[in-house]
């Protein structure tokens, strides 16, 4: 199919993973069609002007780097006079907006459907497939992304392609660029453990208490505010000593609460670190492709389906692990991780992470083997244009 | 209108001016609590097969056609026979015709046969239906926490995960709709 326009419909559930997957997939489309127009039309403005400075949230039609941002609560009076697109995705079957919907959707050549992405068999069988529900005009599909060659891949962000080789040879450099607003410029080493953790609400007392274990000066940068109640809770209960406002200490380790990282730096910072505790789809994504060691926190579901889920990433991950005893210890962790209710601060769960810093070597050469592969065989952009030539 | 996550085998839709008959239906969910169905519909009229997938809160005008209560007498071949009991008419069956019903069909079992005119074009499953498990694996000693299932089959050969109390011979109720366990019957 030949296309010169793309609009890409999101609503923001809730947090940024929405935003920040559907501004992540229009400047990588933009970047692999240059002379396309790509629109993101979006109900919320807040979480992509967070993610990427220059956005306006008062603006309900704006251009940036080459990308159309338009604010969808304001579409009605104006629709007509935004012009139809060839293609239209609904990220994540999140409805398109109405005015949109009469107006525009009828003009449009293919509707696509841009699901979540998950570990879990089925999706190989949804993927591409076609809905006969299409009252509205073009036809439409389902694109899933996931972690084999047969489902629609994951986004491989090209800028941070380009970087990772710098930032390996750099580590250290990169790492103090973090630890300066602390005042802890040059405090890393080549010894140190860095970490992240970005996670929903919990308690981390078993993880203050075995990267202590590790024997290392170690450094967590703590992001976004739910993990960071959750740590500020767990130091309360463990005594951990204040040093600032956003800054604590834990025997030796120093816990650092990040202010709101943008998305091109936190891309950085998860390859800077040692290993990576993240959340949602999109940070999950970026752990994997930095090929550094990473515990998932599942976003808690209804009757705990989460824990399908974190059963479907292990066995999608079992494959790059040589050694079978590292992998058991591993799914184990991330089941334990995983196996709770609902969010809360009190150390809900019963895992342990001393096997975890203990095989972290291997943990990282398994994750850089999924990264390899995912990088030259699953990248989405790519595989999406595929599907739209395929598609007449 | 009825949502697609409300459909099952044997249903009906209309979609544009084409009558479907839902032969295969699953539904999965996705991340944040959104779901998706994947359905083989048959065209009424061609003949003609199509899968597609739907957001499961999709909307379809569903059309209720004729229904006979029939008993599903044997197979042959390709054919599966059913024998209306009030008058003791015979239709046949295709497995396409039958889709995942197939899982569930026992010998003498009664079922409300889908007509589309004058032809059998499907069956109706009841939404439970009842079945005798014919194998299941032995209990992992020491998994007797959570949820833990394990593998089983039923008499029809169908294969599914049931909970580790159940064994060779327990008669177990199933959820058609999605072909899980639901209870001990």
């Amino acid at each position: 199919m030949r296309f010169s326009s793309i609009d890409i419909v999101c609503h923001v559930v809730d947090n940024f993973g929405d935003a920040g997957v559907v501004y992540r997939f229009a400047k990588e489309f933009l970047l692999a069609h240059p002379l396309c127009r790509v629109r993101i039309l979006c109900d919320d403005l807040a979480p992509l002007a967070a993610m990427c400075p220059g956005i306006d949230v008062l603006r309900p039609l704006q251009e940036l780097r080459g990308l159309t941002i338009v604010d969808s609560r304001a579409l009605a009076p104006s629709v007509g006079q935004l012009g139809a697109a060839d293609i239209v995705v609904e990220a994540f079957g999140c409805d398109i907006p109405e005015p949109y919907r009469e107006l525009l959707l009828p003009r449009a050549r293919a509707w696509i459907n841009l699901e979540y992405l998950s570990a879990e068999s089925w999706v190989d069988g949804y993927h591409k497939r076609q809905s006969l529900w299409s009252g509205f005009g073009p036809r439409k599909y389902f694109y899933m992304p996931g972690f084999t060659k047969n489902t629609g891949g994951v986004i491989i962000d090209t800028r941070v392609e380009q970087l990772k080789p710098d930032i390996a040879a750099h580590r250290t450099d990169y790492a103090n660029g973090f630890l300066e607003p602390f005042g802890l410029g040059g405090a890393a080493t080549g010894d140190c453990l860095l970490g992240t953790v970005f996670t929903y609400s919990r308690g981390f007392d078993t993880l203050l208490r075995d990267v202590q274990n590790a024997g290392k000066r170690s450094f967590l940068f703590v992001c976004g505010e739910k993990a960071q109640q959750g740590m500020r809770a767990t130091l309360q209960r463990l005594n951990g000593e204040m040093l600032g406002e956003s800054q604590f200490r834990f025997g030796a380790a120093f816990v650092l609460f990040m202010p709101f990282v943008p998305q091109q730096r936190f891309d950085e910072l998860l390859c800077v670190s040692d290993f990576n505790f993240v959340r949602g789809e999109d940070s999950l994504v970026r752990a994997i492709l930095a090929g550094k060691p990473f515990i998932w926190s599942a976003y808690v579901q209804e009757k705990r389906y989460h824990l399908v889920k974190v059963d479907a990433l292990c066995t999608a991950f079992a494959q790059y692990f040589g050694d079978s005893l590292v992998f058991d210890r591993y799914r184990e962790l991330l089941k334990s991780f995983n196996d709770c209710g609902e969010e809360s601060e009190e150390q809900a769960t019963g895992e342990h992470f001393d096997c975890f810093f203990k095989d972290l070597k291997k943990v990282e050469r398994s994750t850089r083997e999924m990264s390899y592969f995912m990088t030259r065989n699953c990248n989405l952009v790519k595989k999406f244009s595929d599907f739209l030539s395929e598609i007449s | 209108m009825r949502e697609a996550q409300d459909l099952r085998v044997g249903n009906t839709l209309k979609i544009g001016n084409d009558l479907f008959l839902v032969t295969k239906f699953s539904y999965n969910k996705g991340a944040r609590n959104a779901s998706m169905v994947k359905m083989k519909l048959k065209n009424l009229e061609t003949g003609s097969i199509a899968e597609a997938v739907h957001k499961a809160s999709d909307k379809f005008e569903d059309i209720v056609l004729e229904r006979r209560k029939m008993q599903f007498l044997y197979s042959s071949g390709d054919f599966y026979t059913f024998m209306d009991q009030e008058n003791f008419e015979q239709m046949d069956l295709t497995k396409d015709d039958l889709g995942d019903a197939l899982n569930f069909l026992k010998e003498q079992m009664s079922i409300d046969v889908v007509l589309y005119g004058a032809r059998a074009v499907g069956v109706e499953l009841p939404i439970n239906i009842e079945s005798k498990i014919t194998y299941a694996e032995p209990a992992v000693r020491g998994d007797t926490g959570g949820k833990v299932m394990k593998t089983a089959k039923t008499e029809t050969g169908y294969e599914l995960q049931v909970p580790l109390y159940i064994n060779e011979g327990d008669v177990i109720r199933i959820d058609t709709r999605n072909g899980d366990f639901v209870s001990r019957a």
